[in-house]
């Protein structure tokens, strides 16, 4: 294994290895033939000529939006829905290289790669959805409209998709077997994190922001004043929720990928993740009522919209917030995974509600149709096949062997290069997490 | 050497302060609590003279280059849904009729070039721009199709151009070309009840009061967009009240752009505050784990080195 | 220089008379040309009675009570006008003046056209809304003052025709326009309203549902104008388009409101049953009331005592008689039992 490490990149042998996963190609290609490639490529394959039809038609193909909705499922669901589950990447950064809870070092990786491809994908969502594609670079470098919160976005998207590359760098170098690259990147590590944190607290909330322009047309429940709060706040237990539900899912189906002592450490870690995101959860639910009663909207609360509005909350907040707490206490991590499932649909529900089903509530609403959604999944599937690729190939959930006794010594840091403490001082941090509170 | 640093300092501090002066000049437009400019023009419906024969519909078709009425101007039926403006419509007349067995109003609908535009203020590229003169102008060439605009726009106006492969946002633009070498806007011009006038805003406000006040008791005692919205150039008068015309009476008297100053004003605070913030965390966690690794020096050292 | 001053004095003196005329005749001028005096203002003009603009005592600036026609009887104006502003390119405009003006008593009277305008001389619309300047909210263009007269009620105007409906363009074939003898509404004529001799209305009273309603004889023998009934309604109340077709259901008391103006409509049983007979009532005959007219009175005509066909109204004697007969000490007749 370790002489891997010497392939030079981009020699045969280092494409061998890193490429096919030390297949011949043929090996390679048969091992593709799997139940969950085929379903997958079915859906891709349906749903790239459509996005092909809608570049050369027009949008209208692809869309059941409209002049009165004119912001369907892809902003809905990819951008407004995509960019708060991929707040992974600075929620872990933060609290392993900010706040120095140094145990939970071995997610920050799978964070910022979930982040990336999450940011990533957001992007690929825009993309669908511009009218001009083409013109996406404008807002950076042609005209600044600067007193629109669309524009913070682009500039933070655009920004933080490169410094979560950057966060992500040393894993890739690792790959590469670049070392004098490798330590380079790991030396801008804890600027990026800041700079990451930054750009996250404020276009989690720009997104929120976006809608504060539009008083008359949000529904009351869910036009607040605190919606830049509400958003940002729902993003980091959101983002937890996603750690959890990835790592989950990577232990269960490529255990080969996930080195055995995170595979371990995993169900306490998955235990501290949900107590803050319980924590973070019945924030944003108070929140919610708080901003209810700045408004006095408690009025609306008997309509149909109310009640949407009180199945959100009790549903797809509280009740996993309370799921949260219960696992926590009786240490059942099953209680956590189900939670951070139920949060990451309260996310998307309510990101779709305030984007589409809140939005110009007095007016007629229309289903999104069946392109709309085959295209959502069609990126989906495609963002799921990505993130295994980099998975099966890239040191995410495991250290990299050549970096392996580096990182024994050093505890498990990112590239040890931030303040090695012996493993035995890591277990003993995440000792108070694992015994009931 | 001295005398080459200072004048490049006196440089740098001069370019800055006019690249400052003239981002503030520049928007203008979108930023800040902006009253208006003084002279810009407008437009006054009186909804009472509308007999609701949809020839602006048609010449602003025809000025603007759009598809011709797809609905024959005498066929009626047109009226049986309350339409939108979509992007071969940049005018629509609609028929209400309020009240069992009352005579039919009709009230022409277009964008109504507000004085402190959301779909300018929303823009990320600029591609709305509040003119001097009043009109609110687009510019294709820099629109992105992000549809913001239209997500923002209190009044339901700008159109999208959902089945084209280079879509373009479509809205009246009040003539703007024509306007600026004299000319009426198409829609005015073919109004055959002079149910629209064209002019000086603050003129026009003026005449809808003293039309108002000439018979008391018979139009509505409010011009809508005087105040709507943060103010509007195009304004109407009626004598049913407006709410039973289509018009949204909960806009509030505030532009919607100023609703998200808080917000952005916060950017910059956060630019500033937090590195400071974190940057400090993150010292004071190290060196509260410096502490409880001090016994074990060659670790510590170690930890130096990889500074 | 005083034969100057004479002459000037003459000259003025002939203006002001041959104004008097105009103004005397221009209700007969068939076709409305610009006049010299521009003052458009609706200021009391010199010389006018007061009566003449006020039907009230004292009227003030709030409740001026102006009379609704510049001039008493509609009938005095002319039969058609031929508006010609487009005669470049278009054929007059022919406009049945008094049919419309004897059409007006229905809605808003001439002043729903002739707004603005000061007893005596009719002014032209030209006088204030221009023909060649953009127009305004308080002063809109000629076009659109022609054009909110005629299409705020003319709203069935089928654009499909164009403007050819008033606007006949203009060719080389085309004939000089003569005032047509009758009037005409858009070149063809209306026809004539036709009244019933009896109108009978079906309603759901249960007692008696058929209501007899003798609609001739009140119109020529009891005297009512259209307007005495027909209040508040104009053109599109007979021409139904789809947006004034009305679909309000009339409430009892709105329905028996024309009614009542003169008959009693509430009471007991009795008193639907006088109407609400379920047969066709006799005409009016006056021992109906418990009066048989004496034979002299019989030949007289009901508004020879109910004056202004005012029948709620005690009735008056003096058309004939001298002020020393008065109603009821002298009666016209004898009394009897009413059926």
């Amino acid at each position: 294994m370790n002489q891997t490490a010497t392939n030079p990149f981009l020699s045969q042998a280092w494409i061998r290895e890193n490429i096919f996963l030390g297949k011949s190609i043929g090996e390679y290609i048969r091992s593709l033939f799997t139940p969950f490639n085929f379903v997958a490529a079915l859906i891709i394959l349906g749903g790239l000529p459509l996005i092909a039809i809608r570049y050369a038609t027009g949008l209208g193909f692809v869309t059941n939006s409209s002049n009165d909705f004119p912001w369907g499922l892809y902003l809905g669901w990819g951008l407004f829905g995509g960019v708060p589950l991929s707040s992974t990447g600075f929620i872990m950064a933060s609290t392993v290289y900010l706040f120095g809870m140094k145990q939970y070092h071995s997610l920050v990786r799978p964070a910022v790669l979930t982040g990336f491809v999450g940011y990533f994908f957001a992007v690929v969502f825009l993309l669908v959805d511009l009218g001009k594609p083409w013109h996406l670079p404008y807002p950076m470098i042609l005209s600044f409209g600067t007193s629109s919160v669309l524009f913070l976005v682009a500039w933070h998207v655009a920004l933080y998709l490169s410094t979560q590359f950057v966060e992500f760098c040393p894993a890739i170098f690792e790959w590469m077997n670049a070392d004098t690259f490798r330590r380079w990147a790991v030396r801008v590590t804890i600027g990026a994190t800041i700079f990451g944190v930054i750009l996250s607290t404020l276009h989690q909330s720009a997104l929120g922001a976006m809608f504060l322009v539009m008083p008359a047309k949000v529904h009351p429940l869910w036009y607040t004043p605190y919606i830049p709060l509400l958003f940002f706040v729902s993003s980091i237990y959101s983002g937890l929720s996603m750690i959890i539900l990835e790592s989950t899912l990577i232990r269960r189906f490529l255990p080969s990928r996930m080195a055995e002592e995170n595979k371990r450490k995993l169900d306490g870690l998955t235990l501290g993740l949900g107590k803050g995101a319980a924590l973070t959860g019945l924030t944003y639910f108070a929140l919610k009522w708080t901003a209810l009663a700045h408004g006095n909207d408690w009025g609306y609360l008997g309509t149909g919209y109310g009640a949407w509005f009180l199945f959100e909350v009790f549903g797809l907040v509280l009740t996993p917030c309370i799921l949260f707490t219960i696992g926590v206490r009786q240490a059942k991590v099953t209680f956590v995974r189900v939670a951070a499932a139920l949060t990451v649909v309260g996310i998307l529900a309510n990101r779709i509600t305030v984007a589409l089903v809140a939005y110009n509530w007095r007016l007629p609403h229309e289903f999104p149709g069946w392109k709309e959604i085959w295209v959502v999944a069609t990126i989906v599937t495609i963002e799921i096949l990505v993130y295994r690729w980099v998975v099966n190939r890239l040191p995410v959930h495991m250290e990299h062997p050549a970096y392996a006794s580096e990182h024994v010594a050093a505890a498990g840091h990112l590239a040890g290069s931030f303040g090695p403490a012996p493993v035995a001082a890591t277990v003993e941090a995440m000792a108070p997490l694992n015994p009931p509170l | 050497m001295k005398e080459n640093r200072r004048t490049f300092l006196t440089w740098l501090a001069g370019s800055t302060g006019a690249l400052c002066f003239r981002a503030k000049a520049d928007d203008l437009s979108a930023v800040g609590d902006f009253q208006g400019y003084p002279d810009r023009v407008g437009m006054l419906v009186d909804l009472s003279a509308c007999v609701g024969c949809r020839r602006c519909e048609a010449a602003c078709k025809q000025v603007n280059g759009l598809p011709p009425v797809s609905v024959p101007l005498g066929d009626k039926s047109v009226f049986d849904q309350v339409r939108r403006t979509d992007e071969n419509n940049w005018t629509v007349v609609n028929r209400f009729i309020p009240g069992p067995g009352a005579t039919a109003v009709y009230a022409k609908k277009q964008c109504m070039h507000c004085n402190e535009p959301a779909c300018a203020a929303v823009c990320p590229v600029k591609a709305f721009v509040k003119t001097e003169l009043g009109p609110v102008v687009y510019h294709p060439e820099l629109c992105m199709g992000c549809r913001y605009c239209m997500a923002a726009c209190p009044f339901g106006i700008p159109a999208f151009e959902y089945h084209s492969a280079n879509p373009k946002v479509t809205k009246c633009v009040f003539c703007n070309d024509r306007i600026k070498q004299g000319l009426l806007p198409g829609c005015t011009a073919a109004c055959p009840t002079n149910a629209i006038t064209f002019g000086k805003r603050s003129d026009l406000i003026r005449q809808a009061q003293q039309k108002i006040l000439q018979k008391p008791g018979e139009y509505q005692d409010h011009i809508y967009g005087v105040a709507e919205a943060g103010g509007t150039s195009w304004m109407y008068i009626s004598k049913v009240p407006f709410d039973e015309l289509g018009f949204s009476m909960d806009l509030g008297n505030k532009a919607m752009a100023t609703y998200s100053y808080g917000f952005l004003s916060m950017v910059s605070a956060v630019f500033m505050v937090w590195p400071a913030f974190l940057g400090g965390f993150y010292l004071f966690s190290k060196s509260r784990e410096q502490q409880a690794t001090e016994p074990t020096g060659p670790d510590a050292n170690k930890q130096g080195d990889a500074r | 220089m005083k034969r100057v001053l004479t002459r000037a004095m003459i000259s003025l003196a002939f203006l002001g008379a041959m104004m008097l005329l105009v103004c005397a005749q221009g209700g007969q001028r068939a076709i409305a040309s610009p006049p010299a005096q521009a003052n458009a203002s609706p200021k009391a003009p010199q010389g006018a009675r007061c009566s003449e603009c006020h039907s009230c005592q004292n009227p003030t600036a709030a409740n001026s009570c102006l009379a609704p026609c510049p001039r008493p009887m509609p009938s005095e104006g002319p039969n058609v006008v031929l508006l010609k502003e487009l005669s470049k390119d278009y054929q007059p405009v022919i406009f049945a003046h008094r049919l419309h003006a004897q059409m007006s008593g229905l809605s808003g009277g001439c002043a729903e056209c002739h707004h603005n305008n000061p007893t005596g001389k009719i002014l032209a619309c030209s006088n204030c809304h221009s023909a060649t300047q953009a127009g305004t909210l308080l002063k809109p263009n000629l076009t659109g003052a022609y054009h909110r007269n005629c299409l705020q009620c003319h709203r069935e105007w089928n654009q499909n025709t164009k403007c050819a409906v008033c606007h006949e363009l203009k060719t080389a074939q085309s004939v000089p326009v003569s005032l047509p003898a009758s009037g005409d509404i858009m070149g063809s004529l209306h026809p004539d309203v036709q009244a019933p001799v009896v109108k009978m209305f079906d309603t759901s009273y249960p007692m008696g549902s058929k209501v007899t309603f003798p609609h001739q004889e009140h119109v020529q023998r009891f005297g009512l104008q259209c307007a005495d009934c027909h209040q508040k309604e104009d053109c599109g109340d007979c021409h139904h388009t789809a947006e004034t077709a009305s679909e309000h259901v009339k409430n009892l008391d709105e329905m028996h409101a024309v009614c009542a103006n003169c008959h009693q409509t509430t009471g007991g049983q009795e008193v639907c049953a006088r109407c609400h007979s379920n047969q066709q009532l006799p005409s009016f005959s006056h021992k109906q009331v418990g009066l048989e007219l004496s034979s002299d009175h019989q030949i007289a005509k009901c508004t020879d005592c109910h004056v202004g066909a005012k029948y709620n109204q005690k009735p008056t004697c003096k058309s004939c008689h001298g002020t020393d007969v008065s109603y009821p000490a002298q009666l016209p007749g004898t009394k009897v039992k009413t059926p």
